[in-house]
């Protein structure tokens, strides 16, 4: 192989794609090739780094200097600095807040330094669309360890022992899943990765597929040899195209080098992997639901027992994990049960990925390992809440999960904890709410979500998340009466205890959470007609304060309905007859200027009836 | 002259070939393309519609009656999975699509209100395209790229950190009615 | 087995689900999507209880009893959640007069305000007093629903045959949809859409009949709501009683429901029970029983002619004049048609009259040239005995199936049903349509194909030798040009017909009538031999084989020979007594016409004596179906006008005559002398014996040798060609042609 004196490792996961990261690499070929740098600087695009919202992201190896947020116009300058002087920019550095140094190596910063890395590990290092590269990071070591020196009974032992359990729902424990479908006589087994990542504000799987789909592939294909599967599925979502694209190569490629197929590296054992895309739909992360999607039926869920380990795919034994749970196998047969199980919490083992994103200072995929308190991931890793707002609460586990206040900024994160908390691990979604959200608007959106997406199949679920969803629409519109509160809560118990699958039984989690935590709002909501965060439309009132306004014609210009009238220098007034609420002249007014404030409740009511909107000129 | 051949209800499963009128049509053509990139298994329904609805961008009738025929599965069985997924859209899309993130993410960091500046700049409601199929707008419940957020993609591209005067940015060409491929969404069968 | 359920101890067997065991013990436990036909789908949530041992609640419906299991069924806690989930389904359904408190006073206008095009409560629906949902409602006590209601989306759609579909009934348990695919093999209704906007539909929307729908009612008879109703009862009243009965209209014997108001019938059912159909029907059973029976064109009094024009006459007057003028006629001059849509009484009864009061020459019927005679004749010529007898539920496990002159799902509905399980359980199926005279062609080169192994398996013996070397002699290849069929194709069919799971080969009036003749039928037969498979005789009429039976039993007595072929020498008979279908009179062709029928038509009208009979509704009787068992019709309902048994008019004419041994008193008489007389009928038709599950008996036949298709086929003249019925043919009324809709149904 060819050695580089330097990798510029570009970042294409989604996020860095969409910032620009393949114009930027387009970028750094050229200006390379034009300083003749060619035989020494490789370029190499990556999976996806976590830390997109800086994106595009490019790191230097091996001096580890992060650079961020990067234009091809920063191209020439940063090549002639950093790669024939041999100066890092620190212009194009990650600066933690204003005022502080810039740090320049990716280890030092803090969204980086705290994380433990297995599943991610090959995240930025490696080019996903090359198997030799995996490789080179002892890729299907593991692989030739299970099919030659394992039985798979200890295959699944291994599994059993590490602790792991599935990391995209209700946390069954896998080996128990993988011993229960190897148990099975019924033949032929299959096993499927369900990559139909659907929690709004989830977005790990895909970085995985993107970043690392082999270790999917070498995780799946040890599962299959201790199942004794000979066929696989890997379900993702068909809102994921790149990550099908990858996906797609890593199989291909895997064929070619004898690690998928026939006589895995000639060990005899067969075993076939092919990709199913979605087709748009939440309920298909639900794995029976998931199994009829495959047989290309409507994702209707069916009653368990009996479980796919049981009756799965086409009736037959199927053992179901998703993607990150897929991803942790080989690490624990490469490296032993003992090792991965000496990481996390007594009940929860290893590490987690989640999504920390919303109101937060970094956003991004983070790796922490399991019993991490929320406080080191919201602000030691994440930096906080921006523009010195105050944290309010914190969703995790999307649809199916809950949100935990301030007061619980304490709290582990491993499963039981969460769930005793009334959120939920899930899939590792974590959305962070400053004091700017409003938590029943919060629970409306979950309910409109669930109701959305309910398969439609049983009753509770079907009827009973519309019927929250307009309890909650009356709240928000102020509307609502004490009396929906208690409405609200025995639905939630319906839907709870009577639906089929765990999209029902879980739908109720957001409004029950907020409803445990934040009473308070829905109470003001109720009672006052106050919408605490300014949030809910029907509750709030725009208004220009005149002793603020410097009559700027921005906010003017920036109503779509019309409604602000006003002169240059002079203050401007909206009229509230008019006004749709949609937050422009609030959004547009110079920070400095802050003329436009939101009222709510009494305040605000108050305000409307003192000054009424000025008649028409 | 003997002539096998199915009846209507009473075979779903016919293991041998039943002889098939070709009507030469480009849904049957392009049916048959794609389900022969599937082995002609009938499980691959759902993935027959996705592929043709990338070449079509929509599913017409025409298409779906020749995706029942060609796989040998029950009209009402295919319209049934169309109509679940909400990949498939049974009806012509526009020329231009633009997709608002409705993820969490998404949501707090104010996505609801871009949908609804790009409803009013396209002067359509979500899920709808433009009388003269000029342009789609649509809502998806979560694109994964939550850290760009409030999110819109148009055409294909993604745009992070949405707002009102990016969305009038991006939407300009749409709206001016510049840039306009040929129309090509007639659907398979004219 | 025992579980304890509430606290009682419970025993019982095999692998029920927990909702068939409460059920079973009379224990309360609502469902509205489990149907005893249809695979548990856990949808409704009403039937949760609580397992011991088991995390949080388990549907009744989909889990299985198991020894030692603890059920609650109705703790606090369940009897809320059970109320919250109906209140739910409540607030998508009009409910007004579900929880009315003046509910019962309404009771007494229900059917006056019936005929209304929305419905808002249950005084308006169709389904009042048959809802599953109302019943479940009443059952639970509900009063209040705390909720704003929602119309579920959708028009009535009335715009198809027989069937009206209201979606604002739908609770969308998916019973219809399930029962059109699982049971049907049909999916012509499906979901549509998802979530909170799912409907029930069709594939784009079509209507039923543009959709492939067979109109088999299925879907309406497992609505629990009135969201798909029976068109014609809807505005009617609900019946006072049920009678079941058996199907007269086809060959399957299908046990119906049918309910009676007033003397009327109002509709019909399949029976859940029935033996045949197991709560199946097709559209004639279901939908159009009320009309064949109340048919304007129905005979319902002894007609005579006088003056050129038939006239009213009393049975008195009717019979005295038909003895008088029989009375002329010598041995040999009255000829008789029957048909084999008449019960196994009154046939009996016609042959005997025939023998022995007429001397007849000969009773032609309607077994005449059907797939069980074709076969009859086949062993006839062979000399050896041809089993006739199957099960129908047997079909479902073949491994492969090959149609001949049959459309299943209009003529033979539930061995189509039959033959989708089959198929769904990985049978191969090919259907031969259109016989051509290549018939034999086709099943000699499949014969030759059938893989070298399986052939070799075939006994040298019993003519397999002789068999064996009439395949060498054929061309294959020859043969797949001559059938425009290619060579791979028919090796494939071959080689499925060979699977180890039996071939059946479903024999269908069309292929014998067809110019096969016995050649073909005996190059089927040895082809079934060859694979070890089975042939299976598919008639349309319901009493074929009886009918088949009892001639065979007069046969000795009769002068065999067929009434007007007009080529053999025999006189043409003066008189004509036509208990069944006869080719339309040409004036003067006979002397003396009697007709014995149910419906006037165009014989009718030339005769001098018409006797008005009753259709199978009104009079009981054995029909012995395809499967060659035999069933006891039950009399639904009393004789219409005047019309009588047709055992009874020839019992009574027998007695004008003169004649002795005609003294039967019921059907019940009639059935003990033919139990005698036709030794087949054994048990069958003893009148103590008559189960529901008795089989024509018959010699014990082993797989039957290999017959030698060329000493057969010379044999072959003697037989009289017969003419296949129509499907949709009852005793000289044509449904399709009568009913509207059923024609809708038919001219697709």
């Amino acid at each position: 192989m060819k050695q580089y004196r330097t990798h510029l490792l570009v970042c294409a996961g989604t996020g860095c794609v969409s910032s620009g990261a393949f114009a930027l690499k387009d970028a750094l070929e050229k200006e390379i090739a034009g300083r003749g740098l060619k035989d020494e600087v490789l370029v190499v695009t990556t999976g996806c780094n976590g830390f997109c919202e800086r994106g595009p992201i490019l790191i230097v190896h091996p001096d580890n200097i992060f650079y961020q947020r990067l234009t091809p116009a920063d191209v020439p300058y940063l090549v002639e600095e950093h790669l024939l002087k041999g100066r890092p920019v620190p212009k194009h550095m990650y600066v933690p807040s204003a005022g502080i140094e810039p740090v320049p190596r990716m280890s030092d910063i803090d969204f980086f330094k705290h994380q433990r890395l297995i599943v991610l590990r090959n995240r930025g290092r490696i080019d996903p669309e090359k198997v030799e590269e995996y490789i080179a990071y002892d890729g299907y070591e593991a692989l030739a360890k299970a099919l030659t020196a394992m039985t798979p009974e200890a295959v699944v032992a291994e599994v059993t022992a590490s602790g792991l359990r599935g990391r995209g729902g209700a946390g069954f424990p896998t080996g128990r899943k993988w011993a229960l479908c190897r148990r099975e006589k019924a033949s032929p087994k299959y096993i499927i990765c369900n990559g139909d990542e659907g929690d709004p504000g989830a977005f790990m799987d895909r970085s995985v597929l993107e970043a690392d789909p082999h270790a999917v592939i070498e995780g799946m294909v040890i599962g299959a040899k201790a199942i004794g599967a000979a066929k696989g599925f890997v379900y993702i979502r068909d809102e994921y195209p790149l990550a099908v694209a990858r996906m797609g190569i890593a199989i291909g490629q895997a064929k070619e080098r004898g690690l998928l197929g026939e006589n895995i590296l000639g060990s005899g054992f067969d075993f076939d992997l092919e990709i199913v895309r979605g087709a748009g739909a939440f309920v298909s992360g639900e794995e029976t639901a998931l199994i009829a999607s495959i047989e290309g039926q409507r994702a209707f869920p069916r009653q368990r027992p009996p479980y796919p380990a049981q009756q799965g795919l086409w009736g037959k034994p199927t053992v179901i994990n998703n993607v990150e749970t897929w991803a942790n196998v080989a690490s624990i047969i490469r490296r032993g049960a003992a090792w991965f199980s000496s990481l996390g919490t007594e009940t929860s083992k290893g590490t987690k990925i989640f999504s920390l994103v919303g109101k937060i200072k970094n956003t991004g995929l983070v790796e922490v390992p399991m019993g991490i308190r929320l406080r080191d991931i919201i602000f030691g890793i994440g930096g906080g809440i921006p523009g010195g707002r105050e944290f309010k609460a914190i969703q995790i586990g999307g649809p199916s999960g809950g949100c935990i206040p301030k007061d619980l900024l304490d709290l582990p994160v491993d499963y039981e904890s969460l769930t005793q908390a009334g959120a939920m691990m899930g899939s590792g979604g974590m959305i962070v709410m400053d004091q700017d959200t409003c938590m029943v608007d919060i629970a409306l959106y979950f309910l409109r979500f669930t109701q959305e997406e309910s398969c439609g199949k049983c009753a509770p679920c079907r009827i009973g998340t519309r019927q929250m969803a307009e309890i909650l629409a009356r709240i928000t519109a102020g509307e609502g009466s004490l009396e929906d509160i208690k409405k609200l809560e025995t639905l939630a118990l319906t839907v709870k205890q009577g639906s089929l699958c765990g999209l029902g039984q879980t739908a109720p989690n957001p409004v029950l959470s907020t409803l445990r935590y934040f009473r308070e709002e829905y109470l003001a909501h109720i009672s006052e007609k106050r919408c605490p965060a300014r949030v809910c439309k029907n509750l709030i009132t725009f208004f220009i304060e005149p002793e603020k306004c410097v009559g700027c014609l921005l906010c003017l210009k920036n109503c779509p309905a019309n409604a602000i009238s006003g002169e240059r220098k002079k203050v401007h007034v909206i009229d509230q007859a008019a006004c749709i609420k949609c937050g422009a002249c609030f959004n547009v007014c110079p920070a400095k200027i802050q003329a436009v404030a939101k009222y709510t409740g009494e305040e605000g009511r108050a305000l409307l009836d003192e000054r009424p909107a000025p008649a028409e000129p | 002259m003997p002539r096998k051949k199915k009846t209507g209800t009473v075979a779903s499963g016919t293991v041998f070939p039943v002889m098939k009128k070709a009507a030469p049509s480009p849904g049957r053509t392009a049916a048959r393309e794609v389900i022969g990139k599937y082995g002609g298994r009938k499980r691959a329904v759902i993935q027959v519609l996705q592929d043709l609805q990338e070449r079509f961008r929509w599913l017409s009738v025409e298409t779906l009656e020749a995706v029942a025929l060609e796989l040998d599965v029950p009209l009402a069985h295919v319209y049934s999975v169309a109509t679940f997924y909400k990949s498939f859209s049974l009806e012509p899309r526009g020329r231009h699509i633009c997709t608002v993130c409705m993820g969490t993410a998404c949501h707090v960091r104010g996505g609801t209100a871009v949908l609804e500046h790009f409803e009013r700049r396209l002067g359509i409601p979500a899920g709808q395209t433009s009388p003269g199929g000029e342009v789609t707008l649509e809502r998806v419940n979560c694109l994964g790229a939550c850290a760009l957020a409030p999110l819109a993609v148009v055409d294909g591209r993604y745009y992070g950190q949405m707002n009102e005067s990016k969305a009038n940015e991006v939407l300009k060409p749409i709206l001016a009615g510049r840039d306009a491929p040929p129309a090509s969404d007639k659907g398979p069968v004219d | 087995m025992t579980i304890t359920i509430d606290g009682r101890s419970i025993a019982f067997e095999g692998r029920p689900t927990l909702l068939e065991v409460v059920a079973a013990n009379g224990i309360f436990v609502p469902s509205l999507c489990d149907h005893p036909g249809l695979e548990p789908y856990a949808a409704c949530r009403l039937c949760l209880v609580e397992v011991q041992g088991r995390k949080g609640f388990v549907p009744a419906c989909s889990t299985a009893a198991e020894e030692g299991m603890v059920i609650r069924t109705s703790t606090p806690e369940l009897v809320a959640l059970r109320r919250g989930i109906l209140e739910l389904i409540l607030a998508e359904h009009p409910h007004a007069c579900l929880i009315c408190s003046e509910k019962t006073s309404c009771d007494d206008f229900k059917s006056t305000i019936r005929k209304t095009g929305e419905v808002t409560g249950c005084v308006l629906c169709p389904a009042n007093g048959r809802c599953q949902l109302q019943k479940v409602v009443g059952a639970m006590g509900l009063e209040v629903v705390p909720f704003p209601s929602h119309r579920r989306p959708g028009e009535v759609r009335r715009d198809d045959p027989f069937i009206d579909r209201d979606n604002s009934l739908c609770i969308l348990c998916g019973r219809c949809v399930r029962v059109c695919r699982e049971v049907r093999g049909a999916s012509v209704l499906t979901f549509v859409s998802r979530g909170s906007g799912t409907v029930i539909g069709t594939a784009i929307d079509r209507r039923l009949i543009d959709s492939g729908c067979q109109f088999c009612g299925a879907c309406v008879d497992v609505c629990p709501t009135g969201s798909l109703a029976d068109r014609a009862v809807r505005y009617e009243r609900l019946p006072e009683t049920e009678k079941k009965s058996v199907c007269p209209f086809c060959g399957q014997g299908c046990s119906l429901t049918v309910g009676l108001r007033e003397g009327r019938i109002l509709g019909s059912a399949p029976d859940p029970e029935g033996r045949v159909n197991r709560g199946q029907a097709c559209v004639r059973g279901r939908f159009l029983v009320k009309q064949a029976v109340h048919h304007p064109r129905r005979l319902l009094r002894p007609l005579v002619r006088e003056n050129g024009s038939l006239r009213n006459a009393t049975w008195e007057e009717a019979l005295a004049l038909a003895a008088e003028r029989l009375a002329k006629f010598g041995p040999g001059e009255v000829a008789v048609a029957a048909s084999s849509q008449n019960s196994c009484e009154d046939l009996y009864v016609l042959h005997k009259f025939a023998a022995e009061v007429l001397k007849a020459p000969v009773v032609v019927g309607t077994w005449s040239g059907s797939a069980a005679e074709g076969l009859r004749a086949l062993g006839r010529a062979a000399g050896q005995a041809v089993s006739l007898n199957f099960r129908m539920s047997d079909i479902g496990f073949a491994g492969a199936i090959l149609i001949l002159g049959e459309d299943l799902p209009r003529a033979q509905p539930m061995v189509g049903l039959q033959v989708n399980k089959a198929v769904a359980r990985g049978a191969a199926l090919t259907e031969l349509r259109i016989p051509s005279g290549k018939e034999e062609l086709f099943l000699t080169a499949l014969a030759a194909l059938v893989p070298k192994a399986s052939r070799a398996a075939a006994p040298d013996a019993d003519g397999g030798k002789t068999f064996k070397a009439h395949l060498d002699k054929a061309d294959t290849a020859a043969a797949a040009r001559a059938l425009s069929i290619s060579k791979k194709e028919l090796l494939e069919v071959s080689s499925r017909l060979a699977d180890p799971k039996p071939s059946f080969f479903l024999l269908g009036p069309d292929f014998v009538s067809g110019v096969a003749g016995l050649g073909g039928l005996a190059a089927l037969w040895n082809l079934a031999r060859l694979v070890g498979g089975r042939v299976i005789p598919l008639d349309r009429e319901a009493n074929v084989r009886g009918g088949l039976v009892i001639a065979e039993a007069f046969s000795a007595r009769l002068s065999a020979g067929p009434v007007r072929t007009g080529t053999s020498g025999q006189p043409k008979p003066r008189a004509l007594y036509l208990a069944g279908p006869y080719p339309k009179l040409e004036p003067g062709e006979a002397e003396f016409v009697i007709v014995q029928g149910s419906y006037d038509d165009e014989n009718s009208a030339l005769a001098d004596i018409v006797l008005p009979e009753t259709t199978s509704f009104e009079a009981e009787g054995v029909l012995v179906n395809i499967e060659g068992r035999a069933q006891l019709s039950a009399q639904v309902l009393e004789p219409l006008g005047e019309a009588k048994p047709g055992w009874w008019i020839l019992k009574s004419l027998a007695a004008k005559l003169g004649a002795t041994g005609f003294g039967f008193d019921s059907a019940e008489d009639v059935r003990r002398e033919l139990a005698a007389a036709a030794p087949a009928f054994g048990k069958a038709a003893s009148p103590a014996g008559l189960g529901d599950d008795e089989f024509l008996a018959e010699e014990p036949a082993g797989a039957g040798a290999f017959i030698d298709i060329e000493s057969v086929r010379s044999r072959d003249a003697r037989r009289p060609p017969g003419a296949s019925r129509d499907a949709d043919d009852y005793k000289g009324l044509h449904l399709a042609r009568e009913n509207k809709s059923l024609k809708l149904v038919r001219g697709r």
